[in-house]
């Protein structure tokens, strides 16, 4: 027998703030410390501006980013995590804190298997969460572990929009994304909050697209999505929403939400047709912008800027790619790259005047800061 | 059982830290997700095998050869493969290679599967030197298969965080590396 000593020296080191940008060019943010998370999948931002962060394996906490210190809120019961799996989207109440009502979509596994539930509970963040308080808004079967989407957005009209995956696998076999028949692969459009009370968990807006056309589900407000991946309402503008796609074999998206629109998956990937990929013209709109997979593997939508500490951002749509952290930006029709780092940007949030925040899903939450 | 690996001091003497019975979840180098599971030595056969029935019934394995026992660590590894093999064929010749596969730590293995549809992403395990194991991606698959082994989400660490290791190599896995290299009808890419 013959043994051999190796000397290891394994880097152990926390993520890099360190943000690059090409060669002669200026980076246009900094990132700035607010706070740690443990595996951190969406953010709200109070009108306080505390933060109050979903970590994967079930818990919200709330951060405080003016000084860092965090504690914990609530840990919601049941959540089965892990993969694609756990606590994946939060929203507050358009009304908070009046209406002390935070959603959350997550996933639990019960015998039958595994499920997504869209649910609220009361959480004023200065008293006790109280876990009994959850109430449950819909639910429905995941019939693969991948895919869970999660993510959840109240827009201006006061309607809670519900991010939902195409179910898992890959190439969506069940051609869930194409079938309006069920939620799958959709992005939904409901009514919560004070005046629905149980037994009724939501209704239905009367103006949803697909009101009354029996091969349409009333709640589905556009469809043909394969993983949609942070979800967000500019608060300034005209106030549209945005919304990542993650892509299958090579492309990646990020689009603007339309009612009644046809994202075009698993048709189409990007503007190419899949599997093919060959051009293609089966959705109905088009991407606001896509990248392939030699720049990145899995888009994390993102936030337009409108921190004025920002001015050469104001008016961006910032969003980037989880595996290798390159942040871009949209405006005006052009999309370009604006950064690397070397985050595993999760997920993003605006705060109450605009300023912007990003979680390393390794663990740290940043406020997006002027450059020196 | 002769571990593969085991932790010692500097000067190359045991330290007597043992393997938890754990796993973590981590951003892969590549972004993706996975699993870094750290077993006791006597239980390695056993988790290997769990894991790697959770990869399909079709299997493609990298055999990447680390070191020669006889000349030490090569420059550059040398990689064998088959590929689309049947699970049964690749689980036979792994027993039948035992010692080289969970004692040794000249190689790393690479399995590969596709455990749903043809278009389904790949999953994968990987052995390392040290006995470490990785799944690729994190999924629940892989974690019920460690769970109902009894091995848990915990924060500690494996091997591959220890600072010096020794690695061991075995006069006997010499013939089963042959072995298994022929068994799998393996050809080396990459030379």
């Amino acid at each position: 027998m013959l043994a051999v000593v190796i000397g290891l020296a394994w880097g152990r080191g926390r993520t890099s703030d360190r943000v690059t940008s090409a060669a002669g060019q200026s980076p246009p943010f900094r990132l700035q410390k607010v706070g740690s998370a443990r595996g951190p999948t969406a953010i709200a931002v109070t009108p306080a501006g505390l933060l109050l962060v979903a970590e994967q394996a079930g818990t919200i906490i709330g951060i405080d980013p003016t000084t860092g210190k965090s504690r914990s809120i609530i840990t919601i019961p049941s959540v089965s995590s892990g993969g694609e799996t756990g606590l994946l989207g939060l929203a507050l109440s358009p009304g908070w804190p009046a209406d002390p009502r935070v959603y959350v979509n997550y996933t639990v596994r019960p015998e039958a298997g595994l499920r997504t539930v869209v649910a609220w509970i009361d959480a004023p963040v200065e008293g006790a969460a109280d876990p009994t308080s959850l109430v449950e808004v819909l639910s429905f079967a995941q019939p693969y572990s991948n895919h869970n989407s999660g993510s959840l957005a109240f827009g201006p009209d006061g309607s809670l929009y519900i991010g939902v995956g195409d179910g898992g696998s890959g190439g969506d076999p069940e051609g869930h994304g194409q079938d309006t028949t069920d939620w799958l692969g959709s992005i939904l459009r409901v009514s919560v909050g004070p005046g629905i009370e149980p037994p009724h968990a939501y209704a239905i807006p009367v103006d949803n697209p697909f009101v009354g056309k029996p091969e349409f589900l009333p709640e589905i407000w556009a469809y043909g999505v394969r993983n949609p991946w942070g979800m967000h309402f500019d608060r300034g503008g005209d106030h549209k929403l945005y919304f990542a796609d993650v892509g299958q074999d090579a492309w990646e998206e990020v689009n603007i939400g339309v009612a009644g629109g046809n994202y075009g998956w698993n048709k189409l990937e990007g503007t190419h047709g899949f599997p093919s990929g060959e051009p293609g013209t089966v959705g109905t709109v088009p991407p606001l912008a896509q990248y392939s997979h030699q720049v990145g593997a899995s888009v994390t939508g993102g936030v337009v800027c409108r921190d004025a500490s920002l001015p050469s951002l104001v008016g961006t749509y910032l969003f980037a790619d989880f595996a290798t952290g390159v942040f871009f930006g949209y405006r005006d029709g052009v999309s370009s790259r604006l950064a690397s780092t070397e985050l595993h940007p999760s997920t993003f949030a605006d705060g109450p005047n605009g300023e912007v925040y990003v979680a390393d899903y390794t663990g740290t939450i940043y406020r997006l800061a002027a450059a020196p | 059982m002769t571990p593969k690996a085991s932790s010692v001091r500097a000067d190359g003497q045991p330290d007597g830290w043992l393997a938890p019975r754990s796993f973590r979840a981590q951003v892969a180098p590549d972004g993706g997700t996975r699993l870094v599971i750290s077993v006791p030595a006597d239980e390695l056969p056993v988790v290997h095998k769990a894991l790697l029935a959770a990869l399909g019934a079709r299997l493609s394995v990298r055999y990447l050869q680390l070191t020669d026992r006889a000349v030490g660590q090569l420059p550059k590894p040398v990689s064998w493969v088959c590929m689309d093999t049947p699970a049964a064929d690749v689980l036979r010749a792994l027993e039948s290679a035992g010692r080289l596969v969970w004692e040794d730590g000249r190689h790393q293995l690479w399995v590969r599967g596709r455990p749903a549809n043809p278009a389904a992403p790949e999953v994968s395990v990987v052995l390392d030197e040290l006995g470490v194991l990785y799944c690729y991606p994190d999924d629940l698959a892989f974690r019920d298969a460690l769970e109902a082994l009894g091995v848990s989400l915990g924060p500690e660490l494996g091997l591959d965080a220890r600072d010096y290791v020794r690695v061991e190599l075995l006069n006997v896995a010499d013939a089963q590396e042959l072995a298994l290299i022929a068994d799998l009808r393996m050809r080396q890419v990459g030379a």
